[in-house]
């Protein structure tokens, strides 16, 4: 027999595998495109419900998971009362609350800087909105003033004509400072500037317009409006706040109240979770179909092309399982570059939707290990049936086809 | 085309001095081998063909078309299995030989030479001479320095790097006659090698081949080449599946087709 080296028990494959990929980089890229669009969308959108879970958590911040709002009543008819207010504060779990309610639905009332009946007034006026609000309902939506001071439960008491304005408020009239009493005149009503409330952690309307006691409200106002409450909660108190606070604010007939409790962050952020994990399978799912389909057509039509080559193969001393590890290989090489291209795409996706959203990208590193053995499944799935077929082809059929 | 062959025809270059007498041992012997394909009739492509190759011998097949020839060639080489009759590779009966064996001779006792060159485009010449090594259980740089040596003894050790699409239908057949030797192989069997190419490119070819049993034990050419087959030492004449010994010329030279074809009975003018 010959002496170039006797018939080895398997041809190594590997290497001539990676040359036909790479010396066919356009098939081999086009191959592996439908791999790297499941892949990247696996990552992508696993990433992305990790992202997003980590955006639910902290939207739901503290101010906003422990506030709840009660409604009832109106100004004329109130059941809200300030009585109820300071029960509602005894409770386990409240940390503030103040009622306040909106004058005349928030329809702008004109405002001077002087007298309406003086003749010579050259001062800005403007159009602006009201809201009435207990003292401690301002600690209750996070008011911050800017300068002056706020009123206490002496200014209604005492029947005090003061105002708050809010700092657009303040601005639109050409007040900057609370120093020389500034007055703003409402009809017949003159009010005291006492303060500008500079930020608001909620009602952020008041930062337009002009917050006052109870006793100015019920003074300037022309007609009924529906009160409210605002409690702040210790964290997690909100939900049994929620349920509680009516029987505090009016007793006897606490189904008269609504309470608007956030929703619970855990069953929100379960719900989130469900709708994207649904949609991870779905477009996971899909992609992967996309890649099997992907690389099996293609390996098979280039099983196909490629017959007589692998014709020469066998008439050069391959055997049949050399074939079919050399098509294997190829297909598993295209599903390993698929896989890699696709996590790079996929992460490169959380990274830009994270950005643009301002959100923490989160990627769970198995995924990110597991990407790549998805593209070498997708690739030993898609390129066995090729493989088979490439294998059962006879040596003298394929010579003769070419 | 300086001697005359053994049917008295001018003998390519590198044919002369190749004589019968060079032969050593029984190689390859074959007994009433048939070859039938399952149909409505079945189809004997081959029947009876008896005959035996020697070492260091080189046998023209000639025939017309779809007498079998390539049929013959294909069994020889173990690229198709024979349907009846006793064929024996040095004493073995082919019968007998696994899936595994017969692929390790096509491995390294036989080297094949197409009509088409087959060479893989994604490779380069040395890749695709290289390729008919892997099989073996070489190291890379063994398997470089016989492809090399190889392709120097087709003259085109100076392209080895290049593409096939870069080389002409000549040097591509070249390339394959260089994968072919690289074998170092019992028996090269060569399937109308020159079919495709002009006159003066056949001749460089057939010269290779020639030479190429200096170092291969036996060369088996089927041609349609009647100047080819008249200058090689042994033909053997396929007709109807029936392979006889000698050239028939009055049979190849029934039906008038092309010049020099066996298919067409006229020779090619010297």
């Amino acid at each position: 027999m010959s002496q170039a080296g006797s018939y080895r028990n398997r041809t190594p494959i590997t290497p001539e595998a990676l040359t036909n990929l790479i010396r066919r980089p356009l098939r081999t890229l086009l191959c592996a495109l439908g791999t790297m669009i499941a892949v990247a969308a696996f990552v992508a959108i696993d990433g992305l419900t990790d992202t997003a879970r980590g955006a639910v958590s902290s939207s739901f911040n503290a101010l906003r998971a422990t506030t709840v709002e009660f409604q009832g009543g109106t100004s004329v008819n109130p059941i809200l009362t300030q009585q109820g207010v300071t029960r509602l504060e005894r409770l386990n779990g409240v940390t503030s609350a103040g009622l306040l309610w909106d004058i005349d639905r928030q329809q702008p009332l004109a405002v001077h800087r002087t007298p309406p009946t003086d003749p010579t007034a050259s001062e800005p006026t403007a159009s602006l909105s009201f809201t009435a609000a207990s003292p401690s309902a301002l600690t209750a939506i996070g008011a911050k003033l800017q300068t002056g001071r706020f009123y206490d439960d002496g200014a209604n008491t005492h029947h005090q004509m003061v105002a708050l304005l809010g700092a657009a408020a303040a601005q639109q009239l050409g007040i900057t400072s609370t120093i020389g009493d500034p007055a703003i005149f409402v009809g017949n009503s003159a009010l005291t500037v006492i303060g500008i409330i500079g930020s608001t952690q909620q009602e952020g309307q008041v930062l337009l317009g002009v917050v006052v006691p109870q006793y100015v409200a019920s003074v300037i106002a022309g007609r009924s409006d529906q009160r409210r409450v605002i409690a702040r909660t210790a964290p997690g108190a909100a939900q049994l706040i929620g349920r509680q606070g009516p029987y505090a604010l009016d007793p006897y007939a606490p189904s008269s109240i609504d309470a608007e409790v956030p929703p619970n962050p855990s069953m929100l952020r379960a719900s989130i979770e469900s709708s994207l994990s649904t949609l991870l399978s779905v477009l996971a799912l899909a992609g992967l179909a996309i890649g099997l389909v992907s690389i099996g057509t293609v390996t098979t039509l280039s099983v196909a092309q490629r017959r007589s080559e692998i014709g020469l193969r066998r008439a050069l001393g391959y055997r049949r399982l050399d074939i079919f590890r050399l098509i294997l290989a190829e297909s598993v090489g295209v599903g390993i570059l698929g896989g890699i291209l696709g996590t790079s795409l996929g992460v490169l996706a959380v990274s830009i939707v994270a950005a643009s959203h301002g959100w923490t990208p989160v990627l769970a590193t198995q995924v990110i290990a597991l990407a790549p053995a998805l593209g070498i499944a997708v690739g030993i799935i898609a390129g066995s049936y090729p493989a088979l077929r490439g294998m059962s082809v006879t040596p003298v059929a394929a010579l003769r086809s070419a | 085309m300086s001697a005359e062959g053994a049917h008295g025809a001018p003998v390519p270059a590198g044919v002369e001095g190749v004589t019968t007498s060079a032969l050593q041992g029984e190689l390859l012997s074959l007994d009433r081998v048939a070859r039938a394909f399952v149909g409505s009739p079945p189809i004997e492509a081959l029947r009876d063909a008896t005959f035996a190759v020697a070492d260091g011998e080189i046998v023209g097949i000639v025939g017309r078309s779809g007498s079998g020839k390539s049929t013959l060639m294909n069994v020889i080489g173990l690229l198709d299995r024979f349907t009846g009759g006793t064929y024996e590779i040095e004493g073995r009966s082919a019968a007998n030989l696994s899936d595994r064996e017969q692929t390790g001779l096509r491995s390294t006792f036989f080297g094949f030479v197409f009509q088409q060159p087959f060479l893989l485009a994604s490779l380069t010449v040395q890749e695709n001479v290289e390729l008919a090594l892997r099989p073996r259980r070489l190291t890379r740089s063994d398997r470089g320095t016989l492809a090399t040596q190889a392709l120097e003894r087709v003259g085109l050790s100076r392209r080895r790097f290049a593409f096939p699409a870069t080389l002409s239908g000549g040097e591509a057949q070249r390339v394959a006659i260089a994968r072919a030797i690289a074998q170092e192989p019992r028996v090269l069997l060569c399937d109308e090698p020159t079919g495709n190419l002009d006159e003066r490119t056949t001749e460089e070819i057939v010269a290779l081949l020639v030479s190429a049993a200096g170092t291969s034990a036996a060369v088996i050419m089927v041609t349609h080449d009647l100047v080819i087959a008249r200058a090689l030492p042994r033909v053997l004449t396929v007709r109807d599946g029936i392979v006889s010994d000698g050239l028939d010329e009055q049979h190849l030279a029934g039906r008038a087709a092309r010049p020099n074809d066996v298919s067409s009975g006229r020779d090619r003018q010297p």
